[in-house]
């Protein structure tokens, strides 16, 4: 059986490339003989950040977020950052329909905000991603809940220093539409999550033990500021189909 | 949509030399994202030699294609998506078909892939009875229009916001503006709702990864990240060499392929999708699907003179930098791939023949080579190309472009070994030439097949004197 194509298609890649035998794959490790480049090496290197090479790689982020159009704020705790949020949220205008709504994962850092108790106040619905089994149909509510909703509240695995980008992975309470549906999209996360850049992100996300044993999970997406086109006239303008904002909340405990 | 027109090659560059909107366009395009993109690459840390190493990556990923795409394959697979490997555009289409038969699909939502207009999708899905809506804004624009993309990142430069203002208020119904925030939100709210009623998304692949078994797409809008949640079934369109072996490739792969594209650090989006939505997620579509296409790649692949070719990430860098895109814009490339890309790869899957102009046409100034974010010598197999015109290859169907030609270079050959006949030659015709039209001091028309020299350019007179006798004739005084 072969209906997927896939023998002959091989085959003929193979004479393409003057092979005889099926070959492996190329090395694991490019370059070898201990290179600074080697993930165990990058690792080290970023577990053993002091205090102000930390400091250091927060500063670089907050540089990044200017160049990318992202709105960074720093809380020393999660209650403030939950009160910035909210205001933020209240000064939105809803964009499709008259009501104003949020939808927000099912995580501990976003729930820790306790949003529902400090916008139920204003009539503003907060609608968590919590589904255990989905149905169509259950699916159906909730993608039309966060294409209506006006601002998507997520975490992040992590954000990378050197361009302000959040690193999310797909888990249960942890729906892709919430970061790319909503007019507005806000992402709370701990100053520990803060990597360097995307060769730091690969060597975690293939070496350290948790994340190598999950993988990428099925949909990994990297949001690097608000949604833009160029496509008229080369003139850039934000909200394109995502979120026309993005705001990041960096925790520091 | 993919109607092949190459050989129009000359009659649609003139008219697009004329067009002075287009140029002007062109101009302020490859002004940002040209040079952009050349002062990315000098910012890197590790600076623009990152290219060649980048290139090394590719190279040995392509090497390897065999054992890599069986890798990549056998990962999508243990996360319950589907990989269906299709020699060529036929078989790419009917498979797409197939699934969307299958699972009783009435509308598709797509994002931005070459590869599907290289296939020529749309119009089977339109015969099939579905609706099929181009998500990417300037896809988008072009497809109301009914043309084709002018540019592989930018697919509506050709259109000021005028005519997109018109084309909105006639087939989207909205009041006539010619505000390009106005009338992306129109698009926004208008593609909005095919998002969400879309039965199948359908997106390409930037460079997936064998390691992990995902695809990576990329975009600034978000198009492709909706395409790929919002529908029950996501569809994903695969050049077979879009791949690369290691997670950690696609660290210097990413940041050189965003920085060719447009001049930037990241792009907005980055998705990794590598099979269908969980069980348990809110979101996401219920079938994933990736069609591996060879189409003509496997026959590049064989030439060990064009293999480079497949290291290529259709960035459209050396679009931007390229002087004669600059003057005649994509349509004129007649294919789905324009620019110095276009003019290898289009000659190479269409025939060399039926495409030559496309490949006689560049100036081999070497500015895509240094704007390709992964080095690849585009003026090395644009020579090749011509080299095979000249010569004529069997092995890739190629005739001679012109036997007059082959003729003419034999007996100049001759001619110009042999010191007594050339001497001769030049002496008849600095006599003969007197007879020609001139313009301030310049020949203006060469007599016979050989006027096709002085048709866009005058040709200097040959000197009464040639160099040999005026050096002898002045050694001659000196010493006498």
């Amino acid at each position: 059986m072969n209906s997927d194509g896939q023998e002959r298609f091989i085959k003929r890649v193979r004479q393409a490339l003057g092979k005889t035998s099926p070959t492996g794959p190329g090395p694991a490790d490019p370059f070898p003989g201990g290179s600074p480049d080697e993930p165990a090496h990058v690792i080290e290197t970023a577990g053993n950040r002091d205090a102000k090479q930390k400091q250091r790689l927060v500063e670089c982020l907050m540089e990044s977020a200017r160049r990318h159009d992202i709105t960074a704020h720093i809380h020393a705790g999660m209650q403030s950052a939950a009160r910035e949020m909210a205001a933020i949220v209240l000064e939105q205008e809803p964009e499709w329909g008259a009501e104003k709504s949020v939808v927000a994962w099912r995580h501990p850092l976003v729930e820790g905000l306790k949003l529902p108790e400090a916008l139920a106040p204003h009539r503003v619905p907060v609608h968590f991603c919590d589904h255990d089994v989905s149905s169509p149909v259950e699916k159906q509510v909730f993608v039309t809940k966060a294409a209506t909703a006006c601002v998507g509240i997520t975490s992040a695995d992590f954000c990378l220093a050197d361009s302000g980008t959040l690193v999310l992975k797909t888990r249960p309470g942890q729906a892709l539409s919430v970061s790319i549906a909503p007019s507005v999209h806000m992402a709370v996360f701990a100053a520990e999550q803060i990597v360097a850049d995307l060769k730091e992100l690969y060597a975690l996300l293939t070496c350290e033990p948790g994340h190598a044993a999950e993988g990428l999970t099925r949909s990994m997406t990297f949001v690097c500021g608000p949604s833009k086109t160029a496509d008229i006239e080369a003139t850039l303008i934000h909200g394109a189909h995502g979120p026309r904002e993005v705001h990041i909340f960096i925790i520091r405990s | 949509m993919s109607a092949i027109s190459t050989e129009d090659y000359r009659k649609t560059a003139q008219e697009a030399i004329e067009d002075h909107v287009l140029k002007n366009a062109l101009a302020n395009l490859q002004q940002r994202f040209g040079r952009g993109a050349a002062e990315a690459y000098l910012n890197l840390p590790e600076g623009p030699g990152l290219r060649l190493k980048a290139r090394d990556v590719r190279m040995e990923a392509i090497g390897n294609l065999d054992a890599v795409l069986v890798e990549f394959a056998e990962n999508v697979r243990k996360n319950g998506g589907h990989v269906f490997f299709a020699r060529d555009a036929g078989e790419a289409v009917s498979y797409c078909l197939e699934v969307a038969r299958r699972r009783n699909i009435k509308s598709v939502v797509k994002g931005k892939s070459m590869l599907t207009e290289e296939v020529n999708l749309n119009p089977s899905l339109q015969e099939a009875g579905i609706e099929v809506t181009e998500t990417d804004l300037g896809e988008y624009i072009v497809q109301l229009a009914g043309e084709r993309p002018s540019h592989i990142l930018a697919p509506a430069i050709h259109k000021t916001r005028g005519d997109i203002g018109k084309l909105f208020a006639e087939k989207i119904g909205i009041p006539y503006t010619d505000d390009p925030t106005a009338l992306t939100i129109a698009a926004r709210k208008a593609l909005r709702e095919k998002f969400l009623s879309a039965d199948m998304g359908i997106s390409g692949c930037n460079l997936a990864c064998a390691e992990t078994g995902h695809i990576t797409t990329l975009s600034n809008e978000g198009n492709i990240r909706m395409c790929a949640t919002m529908p029950r079934v996501h569809l994903a369109f695969m050049g077979m060499e879009r791949i690369a072996q290691r997670l950690r490739d696609h660290d210097m792969l990413l940041r050189l392929l965003t920085r060719g594209a447009s001049a930037q650090e990241m792009p907005t989006y980055v998705s990794y999708v590598g099979g269908p939505a969980y069980p348990w997620q809110a979101d996401g579509p219920e079938e994933f699907h990736v069609v591996i296409v060879d189409n003509g790649r496997t026959k590049i692949l064989a030439d060990e003179d064009f293999r480079e070719m497949l290291c290529c990430l259709r960035c459209s860098a050396c679009l931007n930098m390229c002087p004669v895109y600059a003057q005649i814009g994509g349509h004129a490339y007649g294919h789905t791939y324009c620019g110095p890309v276009g003019a290898v790869v289009t000659p190479l899957m269409k025939g060399i023949n039926r495409a030559k102009d496309l490949c006689t046409g560049e100036t081999l100034c070497g500015a895509c080579r240094d704007a390709c974010p992964v080095n690849i010598d585009i003026p090395r197999m644009l020579l090749g190309l011509r080299a095979k015109l000249a010569q004529g290859d069997p092995r890739w169907g190629v005739r001679r472009a012109d036997r007059k030609e082959k003729v003419f270079y034999s007996l100049w050959s001759r001619l110009v070994g042999n010191r007594p006949l050339y001497d001769a030659f030049l002496r008849a015709a600095a006599a003969g030439q007197r007879l020609l039209p001139r313009q301030a001091g310049m020949i203006t028309r060469l007599p016979g097949s050989m006027h096709g020299w002085t048709k866009s350019r005058n040709i200097r007179p040959v000197a009464g004197q040639s160099f040999n006798r005026q050096w002898r004739r002045t050694e001659a005084k000196r010493k006498g």
